[in-house]
């Protein structure tokens, strides 16, 4: 497959510039700062009066980026804050030019780092698709075909002879993102734009662009949230700090970000417990893959060690599922397994698994919760041991996007259809 | 079609091809917002110079008497107002064009170079209704349209260039140094003292002629009134070839030095 961007090893540095002294912003600062310069000089009239100066520092916001991306990948650029994802879709888009390195592209780019830019507020919505679609490049002919889509789209019909200024702005991000989406291009580069709209215009634009992106458009995306990331892209770059930290296969990128966010802990390490028994590890995993993160159809295996130190039979172990708003969803403990329900508290070292069905969650972050109680007389453990982990949508099924405000636990995937032909 | 992004960048023409239909939608934008809203809408365009042209004639034509080659000198200084608005009018929009539009230059891309030749071109629109109205008045007026009147567009094709030498250097100086944006309208201010707008050039005492000559409008607007009236005095000839030469010159190095600036202009703006 032929490439479409070839990227070899570009950096881009900014020079930074520090006021060390004075850092005048209005003259009447100027003149007061000048008066007492004058005064320190009478009053030590030998002391050298230190110069105002000015350091620059060397930033660099990217180093030595190389990569290809090839024709119909759907590329996904992941990163913190700061890490330079920005800076390198300026470059891409030829906004702001590489300090070294070279950059070949094939084909016509659209970029769309801001919903509507170059929107006139007096011009009527009309007016404007016009506008906007010249400086994005295209034709007038080619506007003039794609109105009616471009219009149906954005769903302004009523308010196209408005001047934009009485739009609201969330139709003002449908109508930039609608211009953009129609904009036939071989490499599409999109930036946080869902950020802007609703839940149901996020929806909206991510169907658009898998919808491109199964027409072989090449895309290339960024955005912190990690779950549209994974619907979208099949392939990844993850920078970090200017360096282009992992590249290739999306999970693996994601993965290797995951990690490194310090928040999400699939691993406890300690010792925790009283005279009872004591905890000494627990994590979550999946049962081949070594992944950061779960998939909606995974299950999670939660591993939990422990020794039991005073056997106690009132010694219960508690596993909760809790979301990110700290709703408890989901909750089980060992005195539910009525059979074996003493072994799980005879002396000595244990190693107990559970399986959580990964079917129940919707994509979203977690915590898993494990307590430890004497029934009836005292908690062991409450807080202390909590795993994070986050569930994303299976990356096979991306016709409907985001359905909004999933709450709860899922009720799963098990349909029965019967269709009587006639 | 291949776009290689280095420091050095070749196909600059080519972009700037392909995006040629740009400059008539940010002239065409200019023009519709400036009388978005304006009761009288574009009649403005007539309206403003007809007045300064009023203004003038009462002022320098009546009370002070200068005067104008025999011409009616309502339309002698209207032929030398012309010139001086577009030139003008351009310097300070073109001067405020980059740096007004920070967010095409920072969230976008296309030749930059196209916002501020754009800006001429929406002057442009409002002169030619300008000079539609001079030939009218002069027609009423009784004032005779020689043969040179077909020189008009060479005169038109010259102050384009001048404008567009000027304001490639002024955007992109403005980009730098936000300096230019207080000069500038102090300079067009004061330049159309010295340039022949109010009076004609013939005024000034000859040893002092190659100094004001050197005032590159000045052989623009002898060439327009050239053109109207056929009115000529001896420097002419050097006047205009210091105007062309000015346009060339300004044209190259506004050109050379906005390509250098031009990719900076995200980083700087």
């Amino acid at each position: 497959m032929s490439h479409v961007v070839k990227v070899q090893n570009i950096s881009k540095k900014y020079l930074i510039q520090h006021n060390v002294q004075e850092g005048y912003s209005t003259l009447k600062d100027a003149i007061s700062n000048q008066i007492k310069k004058i005064i320190k000089r009478l009053r030590h009239p030998f002391k050298m009066v230190q110069q105002s100066k000015h350091t620059t520092e060397e930033f660099w916001a990217l180093q030595d980026i190389s990569f290809t991306i090839n024709e119909g990948d759907r590329v996904g650029i992941i990163g913190r804050n700061g890490a330079g994802k920005s800076t390198l879709l300026k470059i891409l888009s030829r906004i702001s030019e590489p300090s070294s390195g070279s950059i070949k592209i094939r084909g016509r780019i659209a970029c769309l780092l801001e919903v509507g830019t170059g929107f006139h507020p007096e011009l009527t919505g009309r007016e404007n698709i016009f506008l906007n679609g010249a400086i994005l490049g295209m034709k007038y002919r080619e506007i003039k075909d794609k109105f009616d889509e471009i219009v149906a789209f954005s769903g302004v019909e009523q308010f196209l002879d408005t001047p934009m200024k009485r739009f609201s702005s969330g139709m003002h991000a449908r109508l930039g993102f609608g211009i953009a989406a129609h904009l036939d291009s071989d490499l599409l580069i999109v930036d946080e734009v869902l950020a802007v709209g609703d839940a149901q215009f996020q929806a909206k634009c991510l169907k658009k662009m898998n919808e491109l992106g199964a027409s072989g458009r090449t895309i290339l995306f960024v955005s912190h949230d990690v779950g549209s990331v994974l619907t979208l892209c099949n392939k990844g770059l993850y920078l970090e700090k200017g360096h282009l930290k992992a590249q290739g296969l999306i999970d693996h990128c994601v993965n290797s970000y995951m990690s490194d966010c310090r928040l999400k802990s699939l691993h406890w390490e300690g010792d925790e417990g009283d005279e009872h028994i004591r905890f000494t590890h627990a994590s979550l995993s999946q049962e081949q893959d070594t992944r950061e993160y779960f998939y909606q159809h995974e299950s999670a295996t939660l591993t939990i060690d422990y020794e039991v130190l005073k056997n106690a039979p009132q010694l219960i172990i508690v596993v909760s599922v809790w979301n990110q708003r700290n709703q408890g969803l989901a909750y089980t403990h060992t005195g539910l397994d009525i059979q074996n329900f003493s072994r799980y508290t005879q002396t000595g070292k244990h190693r107990l698994s559970f399986q959580i069905n990964g079917n129940l969650f919707h994509e979203g972050e977690y915590a898993v919760k494990i307590e430890c109680l004497l029934h009836g007389i005292k908690h062991i453990i409450t807080d202390q041991i909590s795993l994070k982990y986050n569930v994303f949508a299976s990356q096979k099924n991306t016709t409907f996007g985001h359905l909004s405000n999933q709450q709860g636990i899922s009720l799963g995937n098990q349909w029965l259809l019967n269709t009587r032909s006639r | 079609m291949l776009t290689e992004i280095t420091p050095q960048n070749q196909s600059y023409l080519k972009m700037l091809i392909a995006y040629r239909e740009l400059f008539y939608f940010f002239a065409w934008r200019d023009i519709l917002v400036r009388y978005k809203q304006a009761l009288l809408g574009i009649s403005w365009a007539l309206i403003r110079p007809l007045l300064s042209m009023a203004v003038f004639a009462l002022i320098f034509g009546k009370i002070a008497n200068l005067p104008s080659d025999n011409i009616n000198y309502a339309v002698f200084v209207l032929a030398g107002m012309l010139p001086w608005q577009l030139f003008a009018a351009a310097a300070m929009d073109t001067c405020n064009s980059l740096v007004n539009n920070p967010h095409l230059i920072l969230k976008v891309y296309f030749p930059r170079i196209i916002i501020p030749l754009s800006q001429i071109i929406v002057h442009l629109v409002d002169f030619s209704i300008a000079a539609a109205m001079l030939i009218i008045l002069m027609f009423f007026m009784n004032v005779d349209i020689g043969w040179t009147i077909l020189t008009l567009p060479f005169f038109i094709l010259l102050i384009c260039f001048t404008c567009a030498g000027t304001g490639l250097w002024l955007s992109a100086l403005t980009v730098n140094y936000r300096d230019f944006r207080i000069i500038v309208p102090y300079f067009v201010q004061f330049g159309m003292f010295i340039s022949p707008v109010a009076y004609g050039s013939f005024i000034i005492a000859e040893k002092w002629q190659w100094l004001y000559a050197l005032n590159p409008m000045v052989g623009i607007i002898d060439g327009f009134r050239w053109a109207f009236f056929g009115t000529t005095h001896p420097y002419f000839r050097m006047t205009l070839t210091i105007s062309i030469l000015y346009a060339i010159l300004s044209t190259l190095s506004g050109l050379y030095y906005f390509r250098k600036m031009e990719r900076f202009f995200a980083d700087k703006i």
